[in-house]
């Protein structure tokens, strides 16, 4: 008599502790500094934007697990967090809460799982809600409003980066400061203003390898040379990179966006094309394009070149001759 | 490395240097490739495991012998450190079958 008591499996056997839901977990982690920086300069209604963002996002995304259904419990994976969180990153404080859940649906619907969920969609969730708002409601979505902590008497305010491209700023000498730059103390979306909060969380992620150091290096040394050329050039027209890296949604692009694991490239080489696209991308669209901010179409745009650059970035095998494809 | 055995009756002979076993093997919950690229980085043959073990599941072994499925040595790297628990090298001894036998087909 033979009992089949043994549960088969194939080598290896042993497992490392990281897993799907700790890596989107770390993120989240990683962007609280952010948060809070967020919530410190525009206070109540930057709260609100997270907490509807965070929940609409949830919700879609439990919806849809029970349409398809899938295991509910995929749902606390962290991923449907972090396109909230990112999401809500991107928005401009004043905007209204029933654009902000319009946003959060459209994110997880058309942005992840339209193409079959966590790990098969093309674009990153987050920004694709982002760019249905910016193309369905523009006047909103270009709003600005200063933070809570900067004194300011004027009805109309711009961004950074609005004031680069529509005033007169470099001669007029009106350019925001770089140390409000740096410290957040500036008009914007809400997760964007405060560098040195995204770079303390950018940190962390390097630290704990979660996101691969050559995209944000690739797109900041694309978009300084890019930048920097034109700079040197004729600096009574354009800034210098400094500004441009500091400005806008950059440092969140470059390290918490673009790096998003699903729709980055997987081999190394790959990963240098990619980044080095995007920032060029961003500098173009910055110095000659309409909008003034060009990090969320750069990206996505390179997104759609992602399952490209990963067929013909093959890494060479160990012992294959160079140039023998 | 080593074979799985699934019978108590299979014999010890004089190559057998160790036997291995578990009193309880848990599956871990496998998530889909969330292309980390970490099995990439960590190859030894320099090879794509992710992609390897796509092709082979889905049964593309002509795609998977293009992009070397057939150079794997199975050290196991690969799946070590997937986060998303895939069972990598199980898909893709699978396709070294599926190709080599594919392969000596076209010879004869």
């Amino acid at each position: 008599m033979k009992e089949n008591t043994f549960i088969l499996k194939s080598s290896p056997h042993f497992r490392d502790k990281d897993s799907v839901s700790k890596i989107m977990y770390a993120v989240v982690i990683s962007l609280l500094p952010a948060v809070a920086a967020s919530v410190y300069f525009f206070r109540l209604k930057a709260a609100l934007i997270y907490v509807t963002c965070v929940a609409t996002c949830l919700v879609t995304e439990a919806i849809f697990l029970k349409v398809r259904k899938k295991d509910i419990r995929s749902l606390w994976d962290g991923s449907a967090i972090i396109t909230g969180l990112l999401l809500a990153m991107t928005l401009p404080p004043s905007l209204s809460l029933d654009l902000v859940i319009i946003g959060s649906v459209m994110a997880i619907a058309l942005g992840k799982q339209v193409f079959g969920g966590l790990g098969y969609n093309i674009f990153n969730p987050a920004l694709v809600g982002r760019a249905f708002l910016q193309i369905a409601f523009p006047v909103a979505m270009t709003t600005w409003v200063p933070p809570e902590t900067l004194q300011v008497n004027t009805a109309t305010f711009a961004t950074p980066l609005g004031n680069l491209k529509f005033l007169a700023s470099i001669t007029e000498g009106s350019l925001t400061p770089l140390k409000d730059l740096f410290w957040g103390n500036v008009g914007g979306c809400l997760g964007e203003t405060s560098a040195i909060a995204l770079l303390l969380g950018a940190l962390f992620l390097l630290f704990r390898k979660v996101i691969d150091w050559r995209i944000p290096v690739g797109i900041i040394s694309a978009l300084v040379v890019f930048t920097g050329v034109f700079w040197i050039t004729s600096p009574e027209k354009y800034t210098h990179p400094l500004f441009h890296v500091l400005a806008g949604g950059l440092l969140i692009g470059a390290f918490f966006m673009a790096t998003d694991m699903v729709t980055s490239p997987i081999t190394p080489a790959g990963a240098w094309i990619y980044a080095l696209g995007i920032g060029f991308l961003i500098g173009l669209i910055r110095l000659f394009g309409g909008f003034p901010e060009g990090v969320m179409f750069s990206i996505l745009f390179m997104n759609t070149f992602v399952p490209l650059i990963n067929r013909y970035t093959r890494p060479r095998i160990l012992g294959e001759r160079r140039g023998k494809a | 490395m080593g074979l799985a055995q699934w019978d108590l009756d299979t014999p010890v002979i004089k190559g057998t240097s160790g036997l291995i076993a578990w009193e309880e093997e848990a599956f871990p919950e496998e998530f889909p490739c969330i292309s980390c690229g970490r099995c990439v980085s960590h190859c030894p043959m320099g090879l794509v495991p992710t992609r390897l073990m796509d092709y082979s599941r889905h049964g593309f072994y002509e795609d998977a012998d293009k992009w070397g499925v057939l150079d794997c040595v199975e050290c196991g790297c690969c799946q070590y450190v997937c986060p998303a628990k895939i069972p990598l090298v199980h898909w893709i001894r699978l396709g070294k079958n599926a190709v080599t036998s594919m392969k000596r087909k076209k010879k004869s």
